[in-house]
This record gives structure tokens, C-alpha cells and sequence, in this order.
């Protein structure tokens, strides 16, 4: 019972923060963001299994998380507002070369980091050569060219 | 069905469908599976939990022992004796039937005047003076190896109270 309930605390507890930091965190990865996720992988250890050297243990753990993770992807595709709660939906930050800086200021994007996503995706500079800037669920810009600016 | 067949002929692409089917078909009954262990192990089957929770007494009816099931290796779980000694100043307990083989005790409360060994038993005196005949002894205790460990408790003279534990791996 004990470690069921330890793993979907902190699966819980992960969800929650990682939710609060936005989508933002896996877009800038940068080093330290790396590190800062490997320290938080060894506070999670210690939480998860405690004093227990068991492989049973160990296992019932894994078990627990990826059950969690299977029952919520089941839950996602059945209702979508668990889906939209959980991971959100994707946003529109440019649309026809005009910025929509309500939404940038939402999600907490700058106009330089769509120029960034547009200038190493697409070899875009200006933002009316885009037609389309949508932030992904997954933390990445997609940028979709304006047909008759681009060559 | 057929169409499928064809359009696999065509592409030059080795597709086993017979083998993604059967994955397919093991990923469901495997995800029912996982979700079943969660539950199980929720109720305490892994140890610690309902399913876990045992209680035996001795057929005197002087040692009552609360344990665990359960149990993993190299993990702490608890076992508490209810004792009806007779009132006197001590009273004995001994756990034995070579369950100190397997298991190592972390915690004892509370202390014993006296540890002695008879085999492989291991026999406490506790000091009784002034109190009634009920008594507590509260065990931590950490399995070694996994397997079946058979235990064995009595209280002076009388009869044991057994049971049997199993340890996970």
C-alpha cells in the first residue's frame, strides 16, 4: 500500500509543478535546466523507495508509475478536457505576420524565441514572412511560411 | 483485411501483421494485468496494506501476535506480542522455530532483562514488577532472505502461537 501511494504522490506532485512552469521548460533546455533535472531525479529516489532494497519493491513502484501514466493517456483520449487540463492545447502566436502579444504573454514566449523557431526551422527572418507561429503541446514553435514570401 | 494483404505485397516492406496483432493483443491483457498488481498491491498483497495485515494466538489464548503477511527483503516490517503473563515480577517470551535465521531484529521495546539463546530460539525475560498481566512487545524487524520463514512464539510454559511469513525477493 505504502509505496503505491508514494509513487502517485509524487507522480502527482511532479505533474502539478511541472504544470505550473509551463511548457517553457522543455523549450529553453539549457545546461543548467539539465542539471537541475538530474537533482530532481535523486530528491524523487529517496520519496519513491525510502528504506526498501527489495526488487519487489522496486518493481510495484515502476509498475505503479507506468499504470498512472496508461490510465491517464485512456482518460486523455476519451474526454478531452482531462487532455486540455493535463497538457493544454496547442496556441497560435503569429498569425499572417502580427504578433498576438496577449497569447506570447500567456505563455510566457518572447517575439525573439518565434524568431529563433523560425530562423532555424524555416531560414524565416522577418516576422511577415510567416504565416503561422503555433505553440505546440510539446514546448516546440511551429512555424509555417507564408507561401508567396517564401525563396 | 484483404486490402491490407495486397497494399503489403506492393510496398517493399517486410510487415509481419500476425506478430502485431499478437502485440497488440498482449499490450491489452498486459495493461489490465498492470492495473490489477496496482490494486493488489494497493490492498497490501507486496506487504503493508489490508491484504497484509495477521493476526494468530497461541490455543491458551496468552499470546496474541499481530504481524505482517507480507513481507520484502532488506525492508522493515513490524510485529507486535500481546502477552497474558501470569503476575509475577518477569515474564519470558520466545520467538523461535528458526525464524531468527531469516530475520534480523532492528528495534525491541521494550528492552529485555535478559537475552539467551536455547538452539536457535532466542528467549527474552522482561521485568513485570508492579504492572498487571497484559503486556506489549513492539518488534522492528528486517527480513534477509526471501522465502517462507515459520515462526513461533510462546510465553513461558505455555503453548506457541505459529504462523508463517511469506518474504518477496
Amino acid at each position: 500500500m505504502e509505496t503505491v501511494l508514494r509513487a502517485a504522490a509524487i507522480y502527482l506532485v511532479l505533474m502539478v509543478v511541472f504544470k505550473i512552469a509551463g511548457s517553457r521548460t522543455l523549450l529553453q533546455m539549457t545546461s543548467f535546466d539539465l542539471i537541475l533535472l538530474l537533482i530532481i531525479s535523486e530528491a524523487t529516489q529517496q520519496a519513491l523507495l525510502g528504506d526498501d532494497f527489495s526488487v519487489t519493491g522496486a518493481a510495484l513502484t515502476i509498475i505503479t508509475l507506468v499504470t498512472i501514466d496508461i490510465v491517464l493517456g485512456k482518460l486523455k483520449s476519451r474526454f478531452p478536457v482531462v487532455e486540455q487540463v493535463i497538457d493544454g492545447g496547442p496556441v497560435i502566436l503569429v498569425e499572417n505576420g502580427n504578433l498576438l502579444t496577449d497569447r506570447m504573454k500567456m505563455t510566457g514566449i518572447s517575439p525573439d524565441d518565434v524568431l529563433e523557431a523560425a530562423r532555424s526551422g524555416q531560414g524565416l527572418e522577418r516576422f511577415d514572412q510567416i504565416k503561422y507561429a503555433v505553440l505546440e503541446v510539446n514546448g516546440h514553435i511551429s512555424i509555417i511560411p507564408r507561401a508567396d514570401k517564401e525563396s | 483485411m484483404k486490402k491490407e494483404d495486397s497494399s503489403g505485397q506492393a510496398v517493399p516492406i517486410q510487415e509481419n501483421l500476425r506478430w502485431i496483432r499478437l502485440e497488440w493483443l498482449i499490450q491489452r491483457i498486459g495493461e489490465y494485468v498492470l492495473i490489477a498488481l496496482v490494486i493488489l498491491g494497493a490492498c497490501g498483497l507486496f506487504s503493508k496494506g489490508v491484504l497484509s495485515n495477521g493476526s494468530a494466538r497461541s490455543p491458551d489464548g496468552t499470546i496474541q501476535v499481530e504481524y505482517e503477511r507480507f513481507g520484502r527483503v532488506e525492508s522493515n516490517m513490524d510485529m507486535r506480542i500481546r502477552y497474558n503473563a501470569p503476575v509475577t515480577d518477569r515474564f519470558t517470551v520466545t520467538i523461535g522455530g528458526g525464524a531468527l535465521d531469516n530475520l534480523q531484529i532492528q528495534t525491541l521495546q521494550p528492552q529485555p532483562l535478559e537475552a539467551v539463546t536455547i538452539g536457535s530460539d532466542l528467549r527474552l525475560t522482561f521485568s513485570a514488577r508492579n504492572t498487571g498481566p497484559d503486556h506489549a512487545i513492539w518488534l522492528g524487524l528486517q527480513p534477509r532472505n526471501a522465502g517462507r520463514i515459520h515462526v513461533t512464539i510462546h510465553g513461558d510454559g505455555h503453548a506457541p502461537a505459529r504462523f508463517t511469513q511469506w518474504i518477496y525477493p
